[in-house]
């Protein structure tokens, strides 16, 4: 199976962007108030995870149908994320 | 020509790459588990930024550009595959195993310091979900060495030739591992 | 195509290991799955005769065994579970009849990964060592109900079972890798595989459902991994995710549990219902009524059945503002099945039936899982399942259900595909004295459970005269007993007939039914390949009864065009 040549993302640009990233986010932590750093943090590594996904996984250029593939499982993990809610977080 | 990869494609998209994904999907949702209940189970107790903050995390840093940078020799890898680059493949699968067993070495190392201050899987519910978590990951990690270990010796062999697509399938794998380390680092070690 | 078909000319006759035991072609592996299954029937039906005889007369020595201490009586009532769920229906619905169907009715050679799938079948073999090794351990098997709850499972104190457990959730996580790559295997396959002409909208209903259970086992399944991972680390590695004292949290497992437990029940339940309504239009020779909306439902309840899971835990202690959300989602489920229920009286209705053994098995699958899929509504509805949980009432809930959907679906298909897996036919008649039995014992087992419920009997108690207000129930017990013991026996003659009829059956044609599926097209059995060419897909698959057609069945493969001025229906 010949390897797709046509679009390829700058694999280096993306990981210098990771690295930076993660730079932002361990100085986030030690450096903002708690609420703000976590949300910092999480929405950094949410984009690390995108950026990952979309390039080195190439699911920019794949069929849509891959992208349900992924989505799919993380709203099932949502759904049980938040029904945990009322039992251990409201709770204690 | 590898006949399984030419039959009937009917979504276009080729057997290898769907099984993958599916089964991708299915991993997804062991970690997004695991890591549902940690965040849960957390949010519910006090006390789980002191225990954190005993982690090492300078190693758990270290760690985390050593898994980043596998993931670029990975894609390179592939990238090397197209451009009929045998000897580009070779070298960067090879960094990849190497990044690769650097992170368990340095999980290894950080482990042997934690039970040796005392911080067993005993030692309370953060540690029973550092523990149970990042030894998960570890595994899957290993298990994805062992998987790039195979597609290099078929490499060097020349015997990869009909099969170059499994190293897009061992790289969806590898990015995957990277992915979630990219979330167990900040919930574990910088929260 | 032509390619792939020239390496088959190439291949030399496998050996005996390689033809019974390494095999990758997927009809053998659904056999090695089927032998597999009906294994663990007999060891699980030896176990509800043990169950039986100690409910109906509490510490007297079981004839054929001895007696039975409270605690095996706990091993039993969990392994019974156990095996029945993840070792019986599991590998006979899925493992057999998936692996044996799907290839053939989408017009493939094979799955799309044959070292897959053989290698599923061998972790599947090797769960089912280790869960039989479990009877074996010093401690004995696992005792902490087939769902396993925390803490009593979470320390060895507790239970007293040290290796049993763990064994028996080191069988449980490889079962689940084993399914994990058979749902692979038939989603890409299914995908992937498809004949020329043959469109989503023209596979066989069955193709959707179980195509349908694999989705829904592929993303429920993992965070009880990740729970079961946990419980074992508890159990052996001194954490303690589930237990209070160390700051952890029980209902924790229930929840991971039952998140995969329902979605569970659906994956084991589609292919039955599958199975039923691939019986139905053959004999009745009609088509299938509401193939579309069918579609839909399962698609809708497939769904739906990932937000229902919390309707177990309704009196666990937890939140009771959860109660009201999951009551309405579970009792809105069971509107798409009603559907397929309604499609299925449907298809019947009007229709040129023939009481087949196969057929008869399909009507008494649905019959049977009517009860079943009413009773559900009272356990799914909050302020009565605070009254009815943990009681017989549930119970004889659940094998209005499950027994249904393992056994008697499971039979049906048996005696329906049977001339296609084993090239022979089986002996009608002793199939339908099988069933007319088993259907009576079954019934006159599980009502009066029911009661039994609704008076309070609660589940797994060893002893029922114990407890002053069971005593005067004791004879209902009693007659379960004796139904429960008929009804095991009741399944000698099909034991009989299948053995016999694989070497000694009437050799049978490609077609026996006339039906218009595409493995009916090849061979009885199909050999390596399926087909002898690759087959084009020209219609939907229950074209029956057909005014333009001299026949009253016309099937998938064969080109048909009206008489000028004739509409053919076109789908």
């Amino acid at each position: 199976m010949a390897v797709d040549t046509g679009h390829r993302p700058d694999y280096f640009r993306v990981w210098v962007w990771l690295v930076l990233l993660v730079i932002v986010s361990t100085s986030a932590s030690l450096v903002l108030p708690k609420s703000a750093a976590l949300l910092l943090i999480f929405t950094v590594a949410l984009v690390k995870a995108l950026l990952v996904a979309l390039n080195y996984m190439h699911l920019k250029y794949e069929k849509p149908l891959l992208y349900a593939l992924a989505a799919a499982p993380l709203l099932i993990v949502v759904i049980l994320f938040f029904a945990l809610f009322p039992d251990f977080v409201f709770h204690r | 020509m590898n006949s399984k990869v030419e039959t009937l494609i009917a979504t276009g998209i080729p057997a290898g790459k769907v099984g993958m994904w599916w089964f991708l999907a299915s991993e997804i949702t062991v970690f997004g588990g695991l890591i549902a209940s940690y965040i849960v189970v957390r949010l519910g107790s006090p006390g789980w930024s002191e225990a954190g903050a005993r982690l090492n995390f300078s190693l758990g840093l270290v760690n985390t550009f050593v898994l980043l940078t596998s993931s670029l020799t990975m894609v390179l890898a592939f990238k090397a595959v197209g451009e009929k680059d045998p000897k580009g493949l070779r070298t960067y699968l090879g960094f990849t195993i190497l990044l690769g067993l650097t992170f368990l070495t340095i999980k290894a190392f950080e482990y042997g310091g934690e039970f040796v201050r005392g911080y067993t899987p005993a030692a309370g519910i953060f540690w029973s979900f550092y523990y149970g978590m990042t030894g998960l990951h570890a595994l899957h990690v290993f298990a994805g060495v062992v998987v790039n270990a195979i597609v290099l010796i078929a490499a060097l062999g020349e015997i990869l030739k009909p099969h170059e697509h499994r190293v897009e399938l061992a790289g969806l794998y590898w990015h995957f591992v990277d992915i979630v380390w990219i979330f167990l680092f900040p919930l574990l070690y910088l929260t | 195509m032509n390619e792939v078909a020239s390496k088959e000319a190439h291949h030399e006759e496998p050996g005996f290991w390689h033809t019974y035991l390494f095999s990758t072609d997927h009809k053998t592996i659904a056999k090695q799955y089927l032998s597999l299954g009906l294994f663990w029937a007999i060891v699980g039906g030896f176990t509800v005769y043990l169950i039986r005889w100690q409910l109906a007369y509490p510490e007297t020595k079981v004839p054929g065994w001895g007696f039975i201490a409270p605690d095996f009586y706990n091993v039993l009532v969990t392994m019974h579970g156990t095996i029945m769920v993840f070792f019986v229906a599991m590998p006979i619905l899925l493992g057999a009849f998936g692996n044996f169907l799907i290839p053939l009715m989408i017009g493939a050679q094979d799955m799309a990964f044959p070292r897959l799938n053989m290698l599923s079948v061998w972790v599947f073999a090797l769960a089912s060592l280790i869960l039989l090794l479990s009877f074996f351990v010093p401690g004995g098997a696992a005792s902490a109900g087939w769902t396993g709850y925390p803490p009593l499972s979470a320390k060895v104190e507790y239970t007293g079972v040290n290796w049993g457990l763990n064994l028996w959730l080191l069988a449980h996580a490889l079962e689940f890798v084993s399914f994990l790559m058979s749902g692979i295997n038939f989603l890409t396959t299914a995908m992937n595989l498809r004949a020329p002409g043959m469109s989503f909208f023209r596979l066989p209903l069955i193709v959707w459902m179980q195509l349908t259970a694999a989705v829904l086992f592929m993303l429920s399944v993992g965070p009880l991994i990740g729970g079961a991972i946990m419980l074992l680390m508890d159990r052996i590695a001194g954490t303690t995710f589930y237990l209070p004292e160390g700051g952890g949290e029980p209902l924790l497992w229930q929840h991971l549990f039952w998140f995969f437990g329902h979605p569970e029940v659906y994956v084991v339940l589609l292919p039955a219902l599958g199975i039923v309504l691939e019986i139905m239009p053959v004999f009745s020779r009609k088509p299938i009524f509401g193939y579309y909306p069918i579609v839909y439902s399962t698609i809708a309840a497939g769904i739906l059945s990932f937000v229902v899971w919390a309707h177990h835990q309704f009196i666990s202690g937890m939140d009771p503002r959860l109660a009201m959300p999951f009551s309405i989602t579970t009792i809105i489920i069971s509107v798409p099945f009603a559907l397929i229920v309604f499609a299925m009286i449907a298809t019947l209705w009007g229709g040129s039936i023939s009481f087949s053994t196969a057929m008869l098995f399909a009507l008494g699958t649905l019959a049977t899982f009517l009860i079943g899929g009413l009773t559900g509504i009272f356990n799914g509805s909050a302020p009565v399942d605070i009254y009815i949980h943990d009681t017989y009432f549930v119970v004889s809930h659940f094998h209005y259900t499950l027994v249904p959907v393992t056994f008697f679906a499971g039979f049906a298909g048996l005696y329906f595909w049977f001339p296609k897996i084993f090239g022979r036919m089986m002996w009608e008649t002793l199939g339908k004295v099988h069933f007319w039995f088993t259907f009576i014992f079954f019934n006159a087992a599980f009502i009066p459970m029911f009661f039994l419920g609704t008076r309070g009997m609660m589940r797994r108690i060893a002893n029922p005269t114990q407890y002053e207000f069971l005593k005067p129930f004791q004879p209902i017990n009693e007659w379960i007993t004796v139904a429960v013991i008929l009804l095991l026996l009741s399944q000698i003659p099909f034991v009989i007939n299948f053995l016999w009829s694989m070497v000694r059956g009437r050799v049978a044609e490609r077609n026996p039914w006339q039906a218009n599926t595409l493995e009916w097209s090849a061979a009885s059995p199909p050999p390596h390949g399926n087909f002898e060419t690759v087959p084009t897909v020209y219609r939907n698959p229950y074209e029956y009864g057909l005014p333009e057609v001299a026949e009253d069945w016309l099937p998938q493969d064969r080109p048909f065009t009206p008489p000028a001025g004739v509409r053919q229906s076109e789908s």
